[in-house]
């Protein structure tokens, strides 16, 4: 499974929360680029852990990574997506 | 390749973007209300779903084009796309976004946000219309320019 954690800011509070779940196995970068998706590393289950940060577009970036998981034939019910 | 061509909310500039790159709109003249009015797609895309990527047809080069409404934060959210597909295999390269909503005037975007946004289609949509007609050739030089930026790589 994969887990996206994503804030209402430029990623920095689902940064945050990534860091707590990852706690040792920590890639968390410094600086996200607007929109984009970052794995950071996986969870003690084996979830791969990703975060970004959808600014006020929440509901626009959501449909647009299920549109780009389609795209590449990969299905949006192997992901998670979590609002920190 | 993919070409996506993108507006606010996939519903007026975008569309004719993608007709006329598909031949579907005429280069040679400017169309006829009812011929906008026919296209099973103008004016039709509720403002819930920005953020999706719909698929239009295949030109002569064998391309996809797609239209996408990217709403207010436009940049963000095509990389929240482009992100999320490289992340997963693909290739953004693959994927040339083209901006049609500078080419239209304020006339059409004022009638395409009382329809899609405030729901006054009756007032909206003719005004989409007339606004897209008067822009019609600006559209087909756009639609021109990003072929021949596509046929360049």
């Amino acid at each position: 499974m994969n887990v996206l954690y994503y804030s209402l800011d430029n990623g920095e509070q689902a940064c945050e929360m990534a860091l707590k779940i990852l706690e040792k196995d920590l890639k968390v970068p410094l600086e996200l680029k607007r929109g984009q998706v970052i794995r950071v590393g996986s969870d003690v289950q084996g979830n791969q852990i990703y975060v970004s940060g959808v600014g006020l577009a929440e509901k626009a970036c959501r449909l647009a990574w299920i549109h780009a998981l389609e795209q590449v034939g990969k299905s949006a019910a192997e992901w998670r997506f979590h609002k920190v | 390749m993919n070409i996506v061509y993108c507006c606010y909310g996939s519903a007026h500039s975008s569309i004719i973007a993608a007709h006329i790159h598909l031949g579907n709109l005429p280069l040679d003249r400017i169309p006829s209300k009812d011929e906008l009015l026919g296209l099973y797609d103008f004016d039709r895309t509720e403002g819930y779903f920005i953020g999706s990527l719909y698929y239009k047809g295949i030109d002569e080069w064998g391309n996809r084009v797609y239209t996408m409404g990217l709403g207010p934060e436009m940049d963000l959210v095509r990389e929240s796309f482009l992100s999320m597909m490289e992340g997963n295999g693909g290739q953004r390269d693959d994927y040339r976004f083209f901006l049609a909503l500078p080419h239209i005037n304020r006339i059409a975007k004022i009638g395409g946000a009382l329809s899609r946004r405030y729901g006054w289609v009756g007032i909206g949509r003719p005004l989409a219309v007339m606004g897209i007609r008067q822009s019609y050739p600006r559209m087909v030089q756009f639609v021109n320019n990003c072929k021949k930026q596509m046929e360049l790589g």
